[in-house]
């Protein structure tokens, strides 16, 4: 035999390295988040440079062992979406907060994010078989090794076209802001073509609040092609969202005054900058909120009819611990003593943070807290397994909110529970694209959930101090180099919710709607349509086309067509644009070239 | 026509509903938090889904559904070719390098494994969630063993790929003697 000695997994080098590309991709994301307000996740970037590193240069990393250093890596980086959401909202809005406190609840939050995923795991990828396109696509790009080398070639066609794409497509921001490049101005690639602009230059149609803008996105073109046929209710609830609601919402008059007069009677291209207003302002004020009370309602619908599949994987897990059997996944004890540490570490942070609260109300809100936790880690978890998009904003703005009531209008109190809120939801997300690599390339998950148990903590540390260092530097907010619109979109939350201006009419409508969804029998609709009114049209279109394209080659060419070239095609689509956002988030730290304007 | 009348309903219920609760008066001071929802055009709404999801049931019923001459797919078969191959394969494990430990894996993954996961949701409509979990579970602990064989032989690591291709055949029999009383107490 080649090769008697133990099969690597968990190693020095993986963990070194693991961490090492950790923090790099927390500083990268948390700057391009509170630049363009939204984060992509780690784990293909980290798997990328894990296989260079411990394959290509240590020439002696397994495939389970790379996986380790991105399940490492994308565990420190994936508490950066939870953090730029709300801690910015604490320097937007002056308030006075204790770091110490704020870092220990964001901190808290990883940990529990990782103990929350235990039952689930089993009920979402060995049972409900989401496809968690992103741990799809990093699975794809550790298996390369053996997937013989035509897959490897598509693969990296992949890579490289979607990273040469989205490279053109920012070129000016890169390194010729407001210059002339050869005679061009501008993007040398659109990052988005408007169709409705072009289609109205010809036949008049359609209106400008249709707004049909479609991002050159080959993440959302990938993800989208790796979900195939189930993620087209993605696309039909976008539809829904912003060619059937937003016109019909026009047509009744159901937008502002001045919005709705100047639409009348002007024309040109003052008249479609007034169409996106429009749509911005319905998807802000009306299918957002809708999409977030679907969310909830799909979720808990979903959670109730998967009864008896949540009861098998409880059996199983509770099985294994009876019969003494090898522990491949962390015991339910866990799980327990995560739920006891939830509760007492949102009492704790309560009660000192809000001190005129008193013991019943802290009470009160750490027990909504940690139900609010778990719930959301789940809604995130099944929207992250069906689209690869996750509504981790929405689910911590919803819980913000709810505290913010529950606490008598504390907006530290609020933004602190919510800040643990976010980060475990966040990570509930990761750890189960994580835990899909792992099962797709044979991992033993109870190791890939222990390392990320003993390095989650750093990366609330990194984004904390990478926030500081930001806001002394360059500050942030409206009109500033770094907007951190998340966070202003918190902050504007916080406001309206203190003015008394909380949708709920529409959040239960939503939920009704999704509950009776469910019941269709199409798996995760309510939870689907209520993610595609949530998120931008531009990126909806795309991820739509990917899921067409999916169906058309499984159709003319067949499943092995599928899984032997489209997928690793789509996997490389995933993985290019990423690697792209951290080498411009790097050039730009060390100020090599200049941020966007 | 129940089929195409369940769809008609929830579509028409769908869009009438979240039309009806997107209504919005924003002229009116606080209107974000006022109910501007039509109650009585939301009902009815939701009254035409609630009919088209009952129809759809209707319709989906298995015992109104059976179609003799389509074959039921040999979920049974596929378990055990699979079981039956893997045996082989770690009896001759000694006559074969790891490059055909896991190209032999592709195949009977190809071959078994894939066609069986393609009737997973035949599985669900006709024998229900929980028979699913009691056959899935065992099911998926033997394909992930099977994932880790494979990488393992990519790795050259012949000894850890050997071993895991023990560990999932005894799990494919569970999985076997699980559905095959399934199977047979329903059709």
């Amino acid at each position: 035999m080649a090769n008697q000695k133990q099969y690597r997994e968990i190693t020095i080098p993986a963990m070194i390295f693991g961490v090492i590309f950790g923090v790099m991709l927390t500083a990268c994301f948390t700057y391009a988040g509170l630049l363009i307000g939204f984060t992509i996740g780690g784990s293909a970037v980290a798997a990328v440079l894990g296989f260079g590193v411990l394959r290509g240069i240590f020439r002696k990393g397994t495939i389970v062992e790379t996986n380790i250093t991105q399940t490492i890596a994308s565990g420190i980086n994936i508490t950066t979406p939870g953090v730029i959401f709300t801690i910015p909202a604490f320097y937007l809005m002056g308030v006075d907060f204790n770091p110490y406190i704020v870092c220990l609840a964001a901190i808290a939050g990883s940990l529990l994010g990782v103990l929350f995923i235990i039952p689930i795991r089993k009920q979402m990828i060995d049972l409900e078989r989401l496809r968690f396109p992103t741990g799809t696509a990093v699975a794809t790009v550790l298996k390369s090794p053996g997937a013989g080398i035509e897959k490897s070639i598509i693969l990296g066609i992949g890579i490289i076209i979607s990273a040469f794409i989205y490279f053109f497509s920012q070129f000016p921001i890169l390194l010729f802001n407001d210059t002339h490049l050869f005679g061009i101005t501008g993007s040398i690639i659109p990052s988005s073509i408007d169709v409705g602009e072009f289609l109205r230059r010809y036949i008049n149609w359609p209106p400008p609040d249709v707004v049909n803008v479609w991002a050159i996105s080959m993440f959302s073109l990938g993800a989208g092609y790796i979900s195939g046929r189930p993620g087209l209710v993605i696309l039909a609830g976008g539809v829904l969202a912003y060619w059937i609601i937003t016109p019909m919402t026009v047509f009744q008059s159901w937008i502002p005054t001045e919005l709705s007069h100047p639409f009348h009677a002007s024309t040109g291209e003052e008249h479609t900058l007034l169409g996106k207003e429009i749509s911005e302002w319905v998807h802000g004020e009306i299918n957002r909120p809708i999409g977030i009370g679907m969310l909830i309602g799909g979720a808990l619908t979903g959670i109730i009819l998967s009864i008896p599949a949540i009861k098998a994987s409880f059996k199983s897990l509770r099985q294994i611990e009876l019969k003494n059997a090898t522990v491949e996944e962390l015991p339910l004890k866990y799980l327990v003593i995560g739920v006891i540490a939830a509760f007492i570490l949102l009492f704790t942070a309560t009660y000192f943070t809000a001190t005129d609260l008193g013991i019943g109300r802290s009470l009160l809100v750490a027990g909504f807290g940690t139900f609010w936790l778990a719930f959301a880690g789940i809604v995130v978890a099944q929207a992250t397994g069906m689209t690869d998009w996750s509504p981790i904003s929405g689910m911590a703005l919803l819980g913000v909110v709810i505290v913010l009531f529950l606490t008598n209008h504390s907006v530290e109190a609020s933004i602190v529970v919510g800040v643990a809120i976010a980060v475990a939801v966040s990570m509930c997300a990761d750890m189960m694209q994580d835990m899909k690599t792992g099962y797709l390339v044979g991992a033993t998950p109870i190791r890939q959930q222990y390392m990320e148990l003993c390095f989650a903590f750093i990366g609330p540390i990194v984004s904390l101090t990478v926030i500081a260092l930001l806001w002394n530097s360059f500050g942030f907010g409206p009109g500033k180099e770094l907007s951190a619109p998340q966070a202003q979109a918190l902050q504007a939350t916080i406001e309206g919710m203190e003015g008394g201006n909380i949708p709920w009419p529409k959040y239960v409508g939503g939920a009704i709607i999704a509950c009776l969804l469910s019941f269709t029998g199409i798996p995760g609709i309510g939870v689907l349509i209520g993610l595609s009114m949530y998120l931008p049209i531009q990126y909806i279109l795309p991820y739509g086309l990917g899921c067409l394209l999916n169906m058309a080659t499984h159709r003319f060419y067949g499943a092995r067509f599928v899984d032997g070239k489209g997928i690793p095609f789509a996997a490389g689509l995933l993985v290019g644009e990423p690697l792209i956002v951290v080498g411009q988030s790097i050039l730009i730290i060390f100020q090599v070239i200049q941020p966007p304007v | 026509m129940i089929n195409k009348l369940s769809y008609v309903l929830l579509f028409i219920g769908t869009i009438g509903a979240s039309i009806t609760v997107a209504r919005t008066q924003p002229e009116i001071e606080g209107w974000q938090s006022l109910w501007q929802i039509n109650t009585a055009a939301f009902s009815v709404f939701l009254l035409m889904m609630i009919t088209g999801i009952v129809l759809s049931k209707f319709k989906s019923n298995p015992l109104l559904e059976i179609d003799n001459e389509k074959p039921l797919p040999p979920l049974d078969e596929f378990l055990n070719n699979a079981k039956n191959q893997l045996t082989a394969l770690s009896n001759q494990v000694d006559d074969f390098s790891t490059k055909e430990i896991y190209q032999k894996l592709d195949f009977i993954t190809q071959d078994n494994i894939e066609p069986f996961l393609m009737n997973r949701d035949f599985l669900i409509r006709e024998y229900g969630m929980s028979n699913y979990a009691l056959v899935f579970t065992p099911f998926a602990q033997a394909e992930r063993y099977l994932n880790r064989a494979w990488s393992a032989a990519v790795d050259d690591y012949k000894e850890e790929s050997v071993t895991y291709i023990n560990r999932a055949i005894p799990l494919l029999s569970e999985s076997i003697d699980v559905l095959k009383p399934i199977l047979h107490s329903n059709v």
